[in-house]
């Protein structure tokens, strides 16, 4: 799945971590360690309704930028979010670390996806938990693959 | 008229404005890619999903403003609306999107105040919009001299939407706000939001502006649907709005409002 090419469409099952601005600056402040590596979803569920996390969309990954750094050293290799990139994020993840689109402002069809969850830290910081998260057939497309293409 | 709010609070968080629908739904029957028609595709499901399920369109519930016409806020203690929305809120399903204040990252928990703007130059009219952080933090504002020209607008203008609006989640709805000072542009600028994708302004000029503001990004921009290269749908309608402004300039403010177009208003 690292190997994909920019603009390819895949429905992806397996594990993610959510994370977002207030979890990253946590992990950074704690160095916090990993003992699995998974793709990292840029997302702040809503946690309310019948689905699991309720609406769990994508969030702005340009937001995400000056952690790309840190996710690369702790050895993440995916990260999911919406938006595009600027050229110098793009320069900086080429090779290390791919890209993939998940579809900003469908929150309530990107819940539907997640089949369960735990938190592994920051409960109280509510939406922006670090969570990880079982996901099945969640439709994503390569933003910016490993040789720094990208359809966004 | 607090049962009319509720309503349009409630459609701004589980319902597709209607004129948007229609405009994804009029580039679904274009020549457009794999990618931006399923992008469109799931933007419809979502709203089924949504309804289904009892859980907003987008997790992002973000800030809710309340606007009132001059008339309709006479007759009502601010305070009190304040408290019946934020009590109404609570029933709705939203993400706790708020933190105590810029300066002090605190999550607030519970959720949620409601702002409250009354609205001089309307008329029997409420208004209700929730602003999600994806639009709403791409808006700007550019400030001009009382010698600039429409051109010299356009010309600023348009980079700085091009470089913004794929963020947004496109296709966006483009609210403009031109002249009095910085707070009343900005407001304008939401206000604009309420207008119906295709309609353009009464007064002759403003609404060249708005379509001459509308090509040149269409234009200068690849951008579709997410922001996504060698879309086609990614600006849906400009809207612009104005008061009268100071012979030595004026400020132009942009905001931005994503597919879903979380701006419902009603007569009263």
């Amino acid at each position: 799945m690292f190997d994909a090419q920019a603009g390819s469409r895949m429905l992806y099952t397996g594990y993610l971590y959510t994370m977002r601005d207030g979890t990253l600056k946590r992990l950074i402040n704690d160095s916090f360690q990993f003992t699995d590596i998974f793709p990292v979803y840029f997302c702040g569920p809503s946690f309310k309704g019948t689905l699991p996390l309720g609406a769990c969309g994508p969030t702005t990954t340009a937001r995400m930028e000056k952690f790309f750094p840190w996710l690369i050293e702790n050895g993440f290799r995916v990260i999911i979010g919406k938006g595009s990139l600027s050229r110098n994020a793009i320069d900086a993840i080429r090779g290390k670390m791919v890209y993939w689109l998940a579809v900003g402002g469908a929150g309530a069809f990107y819940g539907e996806r997640v089949k369960y969850y735990e938190t592994v830290a920051y409960e109280e910081l509510g939406p922006e938990a670090l969570l990880k998260v079982y996901v099945e057939d969640m439709p994503l497309f390569v933003g910016v693959d490993k040789w720094g293409n990208k359809v966004i | 008229m607090l049962d009319v709010i509720k309503g349009l609070l409630y459609k701004s968080l589980y319902a597709i404005r209607p004129d948007m629908k229609d405009y994804i739904r009029s580039c679904l029957e274009g020549e457009i890619s794999d990618i931006e028609r399923e992008i469109l595709e799931i933007y419809i499901r979502n709203e089924n999903v949504s309804q289904s399920y009892n859980v907003p369109l987008c997790q992002d519930t973000g800030l809710v403003t309340v606007y009132l016409s001059h008339d309709i806020a006479k007759n009502i203690t601010v305070n009190e609306l304040e408290k019946e929305i934020a009590s109404y809120m609570k029933t709705l399903n939203m993400r706790n999107s708020q933190v105590t204040s810029p300066l002090v990252h605190e999550n607030m928990g519970d959720n949620q105040i409601p702002f409250i703007k009354i609205i001089s130059s309307w008329q029997d009219m409420v208004g209700v919009q929730v602003s999600g952080a994806g639009s709403e933090l791409q808006g700007f504002v550019l400030t001009f001299t009382g010698s600039s020209t429409t051109k010299d607008i356009i010309h600023a203008i348009v980079p700085e939407v091009i470089r913004r609006f794929p963020k947004s989640c496109p296709p966006v709805m483009i609210g403009v706000g031109m002249g009095g000072t910085l707070a009343d542009a900005a407001l304008l600028s939401k206000l604009a939001l309420f207008r119906k994708i295709g309609q353009f302004h009464s007064d002759e000029v403003v609404s060249q502006f708005e379509r001459d503001l509308l090509s040149a990004i269409r234009e200068q921009s690849d951008r579709g649907a997410q922001g996504i290269v060698g879309g086609q749908c990614g600006v849906a309608h400009v809207a612009a709005e104005y008061v009268p402004s100071h012979i030595a300039g004026f400020h132009v403010a942009v905001s931005f409002q994503c597919y879903l177009t979380r701006s419902w208003w009603s007569h009263v």
